[in-house]
């Protein structure tokens, strides 16, 4: 064994006097023979053709020794890799094209890929989380789904299941820590299991326990980033009382550093929560049409999904058995991954990215292997020459591979770079809803996948010329310059090359102007207030508020604030449109009105001052505002939006209307009866591009909550106020704080950001798209071009003019690009059924957006035609006939 | 006749037993040896001289032919006598099984 390694190795380092050597011995060979030959009396000449007969020619000799050596694969690789190299070198633009073209294709992808990755693929940080799941309530009466539930149905599912290891619940509110610097933050309420259930353990100290059930004992656990934030991670806090405004707490335990909650928005659970605790009063015992709860459900080993939503059924069934209420709200359960269920959102946008990425890439792969495929038709002679002197057919053969193998390698090398530059790019304007790629970078499934996308384009790249050689006949190739069917082959396929790319671009200018256009629309909407000029800000004053004391307090703080210069008007609400805190929404009976038994009236229920209106820009339709008579204790009043007061009284005025909405109370929640006194525009709450329910709007006296937004309209920029506010505050109570401090254009922009996010990729994509599509089509038309040049020279001889020659080009071009549009927008069409929930306010179908792929797509073909006709018409026809 | 794949290395090893030679020694030995039945080919001889010096088994030497050209003379190697005496053992118990298989009846 070492002896052969030896010998290997020998050969290696020894190659050169190897080959030296063996050149040596044939060629003394050789004249021996021919020595023996001449002592037979042949004639020298004789002698030698004789010899040579014998030897089948030397070169032949030596590659059978070469390739019977052992290590002589290895080294003819690296051969090959040498050769391929020198040959990229020799012609430099070719190689350049190429590799930027790979990198492109290849750079795009990873970038694409790593973010589809880690927010798609990549587990969450829980354990085991393919068990965990989410159970979501749907009221069918009222039409509700994808809702919360009640403390109540949390005992009878966790006493009813068979299917499941364990099922925790969460609430997300606030809580104000209180000290040199009070801070306001979102603060989880749980279940004491909820980290069991997760499957998370604290990375210091330990999660909740039993006895800390509603109350019973006071306990905190921060998330790592805020104990390190706040407390400089402090570890001799941990057993000891940290100060917060609504209650005293201990300290328990501390995150591990990667923990993170990943709901989808529609859950109200974000993504940041600093600190978790267990409910701190009995969550089975609150109203059992209060429903607030999140639960996640931990699957027992071995169950499926589907196996335990059957069960879910079931229980569903028998708790509408047991209870009136919830069989009249025709309770059902759906379970769905907790994963799926928190990029339901957000994964078309990125597969249809993915797809666009793919789609480029592909286009890449066409250019680079048309270029390889005109290039390897321009080395016929070289190869049919390198076939006549010996070469083997799959020594060229690899050889082809190994130019492919190369070219790729440095593609994939130079893509990786592309790559992470673009990653680094998506980092910078990815959406919040993407935060997830923050923590997961270039990672190695990423090169993974680059190396396999690289690989399979080699594979392609290397093949198609080889497979021409293959076909090559030595003698033709010679004589003719191959001009036969190997360019006909050539036209062809470059042909279908074109087609394939204006296809795929076309596909990608309609995907972009169809995202640009959704962007518009989005950019369009009126969310129900002005988002310019306005900032907001939240205060948590604690529970319950003191009417005798806060609410006095509350409205001076607004006269104080609507004093300051630069401020026109103020308000507060409690719960601030496209904010990620809890929704409030509940049950409300119109007096009057025939019931329909089977569905209930639900509705978004917001606590706002009177001066809430006017500060957003939310425009009264009919009635009055809010005015500071509608203090507690006066007449009940409220104010509805005008898609509750259509669906409620169709064709009448909903002013004077009687309705039993939800009230905050010092005990919880009650149904009060108040007069309609206002209709305001509907205000889109959760999404920018749906209207998801009526709004009822209740004087904050009459039902005051906390914590409250504040909304102040500003003369000058809205954040230059910010320090004169914190001031103003600390002096009034140093123990309150503000959080959320941001203009409302933010919350705008927030939920634009994923739509503008994958309409500035589309947009890329698809410039890049036509750019390489451009490209192509030169390449492959002048490629013909030069070998057709001939035969254009004979057409002009005959009496066609220039201007004939480059309509006949520019005619051939154009063709291909009709085909390719025409296919394009089959393909286009065909895919437009998956575009439907990624289109707001266009359909996928969109004309325009058609148009605008219809005209671009033969500028750009017009394009790359241009200078291979000018080309062509530019052609010397005595000169072209007598080069042939 | 054309030499049995893998016979070839035994018949240079059989030839090499005796003296060193040079490739066209080797291959007119074997050629007069065998009256002519087997005639080795450059294009096999030197593959295989080359593959049996990079397994240990012959060493190739630079020294004066007879007509004084320089020629390069294989001795067989101490590992090349094994594998020799090896070869032949092999050679002589398939040669005996692929009688046994042709001339048995049924």
């Amino acid at each position: 064994m070492f002896r052969r390694l030896g010998h290997l190795f020998e050969y290696f380092f020894r190659r050169r006097s190897l080959e030296d050597d063996l050149d040596e011995e044939l060629r003394s060979s050789f004249e021996m023979v021919v020595d023996r030959f001449v002592a037979r009396g042949i004639p020298l000449a004789e002698a030698r053709r004789r010899a040579r007969l014998e030897f089948e020619g030397l070169e032949q000799v030596k590659e059978r020794v070469r390739d019977g050596l052992a290590g002589s694969a290895l080294r003819a690789w690296l051969e090959d890799m040498r050769y391929a190299w020198r040959g990229l070198r020799r012609r430099p633009s070719f190689a350049i094209i190429s590799l930027v073209t790979l990198a492109l294709g290849i750079g795009v992808n990873a970038a694409i890929f790593s973010v589809f990755y880690a927010v798609l693929l990549r587990p969450l940080p829980y354990g085991r989380p393919e068990q965990l799941g989410l159970i979501l309530s749907t009221l069918r009466a009222a039409g509700t789904a994808r809702a919360p539930v009640s403390g109540t149905i949390l005992s009878e599912v966790v006493r009813r299941n068979r299917s499941l290891a364990g099922v925790a619940g969460m609430w997300v509110g606030t809580g104000t820590f209180t000290g040199e610097n009070p801070e306001l933050v979102r603060v989880a309420q749980v279940t004491p299991n909820f980290f069991d259930v997760m499957g998370v353990s604290a990375a210091r100290g330990r999660t909740f326990i039993k006895e800390e059930e509603a109350g019973g004992r006071p306990a905190i656990v921060l998330s790592d980033g805020f104990f390190r934030r706040r407390f400089a991670a402090n570890a001799s806090l941990i057993g000891t009382g940290l100060p917060m405004r609504e209650a005293a707490t201990t300290l328990v335990g501390v995150l591990p550093p990667e923990f993170q909650l990943h709901f989808a928005p529609d859950a109200h659970v974000p993504a940041d929560v600093q600190a978790f605790i267990p409910f701190p009063y009995d969550i089975y015992d609150t109203p059992r049409d209060l429903y607030f709860l999140r639960l996640v459900a931990r699957l027992k080993p071995g169950v499926s999904i589907t196996q335990a939503q059957r069960d879910l059924d079931r229980v569903a069934a028998e708790i509408r058995g047991a209870f009136t209420e919830y069989s009249a709200e025709n309770l059902h359960f759906t379970l769905t991954g907790m994963q799926s269920d928190a990029v339901r959102d957000i994964r078309p946008a990125l597969t249809a990215l993915f797809a666009g990425a793919a789609f480029l890439l592909l286009i890449c792969c066409v250019n680079v292997t048309s270029l390889l495929l005109a290039r390897a038709s321009d080395r016929r002679k070289e190869i049919a020459l390198r076939l006549a002197i010996g070469a083997s057919r799959g020594r060229i053969v690899r050889q082809l591979l190994a130019e492919g193998g190369v070219l790729c390698m440095l593609g994939g090398a130079a893509g990786l770079a592309v790559g992470w530059a673009g990653f680094r790019g998506l980092l910078a304007i990815r959406p919040e809803r993407l935060a997830r790629i923050g923590d997961a970078g270039l990672n190695w499934p990423v090169v993974a996948f680059s190396v396999a996308v690289s690989l399979g384009a080699a594979v392609v790249f290397g093949l198609a010329p080889a497979i021409e050689s293959f076909r090559l006949d030595l003698t033709e190739s010679l004589r003719a310059g191959g001009r036969g069917w190997i360019g006909r082959l050539h036209r062809r396929a470059g042909g279908a090359l074109v087609i394939g790319e204006i296809t795929i671009a076309f596909v990608l200018v309609t995907g972009a102007a169809l995202t640009a256009r959704t962007l518009s629309k989005i950019e369009q909407v009126r969310p129900g207030f002005e988002p310019r000029h306005r900032l907001t800000f939240q205060i948590a004053y604690g529970r319950p508020l003191n009417p005798a004391v806060q609410l006095k307090s509350i409205s001076d703080w607004e006269a104080q604030l609507a004093a300051l210069p630069g401020v026109e008007r103020v308000g507060a609400t409690s719960h601030l449109p496209l904010d990620d805190f809890p929704n409030w929404y509940s049950p409300y009976r119109p007096k009057g009105v025939t019931e329909n038994p089977t569905s209930t009236r639900i509705a978004d229920h917001r606590c706002v001052t009177p001066g809430y209106f006017a500060a957003m820009g939310t425009r009264l339709l009919e009635g009055r505002s809010f005015d500071p008579q509608d203090r507690a204790g006066g007449r009940p009043v409220l104010i509805v939006d005008e898609l509750l007061a259509r669906s409620t009284w169709p064709g009448q005025s909903a002013i004077g209307k009687i309705i039993e909405a939800e009230h905050v109370k010092d005990w919880g929640f009650a149904p009060v009866p108040s007069v309609v006194v206002g209709v305001v525009e509907h205000v889109r709450n959760h999404s920018l591009t749906q209207q998801v329910r009526g709004e009822i709007y209740i004087p904050f006296e009459q039902s005051p909550r906390s914590p409250l937004s504040y909304v102040l309209r500003t003369r000058v920029e809205p954040l230059s106020l910010v320090p004169a506010i914190r001031e103003m505050l600390h002096r009034r109570d140093p123990d309150l704080a503000m959080a959320k401090v941001r203009p409302m254009t933010e919350y705008v922009a927030r939920e634009i950001a994923p739509a503008s996010f994958t309409a500035v990729l589309a947009a890329i994509f698809s410039a890049l798209a036509l750019v390489l599509a451009a490209a192509g089509i030169y390449g492959v038309l002048n490629y013909q071009v030069s070998r057709r040049l001939p035969e254009m020279g004979i057409r002009m001889a005959l009496g066609a003019g220039a201007r004939d020659v480059f309509r006949l080009v520019l005619g051939e071009g154009l063709r291909l690009a009709a085909a390719g549009a025409l296919l394009g927008a089959a393909a286009a069409l065909i895919a437009a059924q998956w575009l439907g929930t990624l289109v707001y306010g266009v359909s996928p179908r969109d004309p325009l957006s058609y148009a605008l792929a219809v005209l671009l797509l033969p500028a750009v073909a017009l394009l790359g035609c241009w200078r291979p006709a000018w080309r062509a018409a530019a052609a010397d026809p005595a000169q072209t006939i007598r080069e042939e | 006749m054309d030499i049995l794949q893998g016979t070839l290395d035994l018949l240079i090893l059989r030839a090499l037993e005796l003296a060193p030679m040079h490739g066209i020694g080797i291959a007119d030995r074997i050629q007069q040896v065998t009256h002519g039945t087997f005639v080795v080919k450059p294009g096999s001889l030197f593959p295989a001289l080359r593959r049996l010096e990079q397994q240990g088994w012959i060493e190739g030497k630079w020294g004066p032919s007879e007509n004084n050209r320089r020629a390069r003379y294989y001795t067989l190697t101490r590992a090349g006598r094994g594998q020799f005496a090896e070869q032949k053992r092999n050679w002589y118990r398939m040669t005996s099984a692929m009688n046994w298989m042709l001339e048995s009846e049924g």
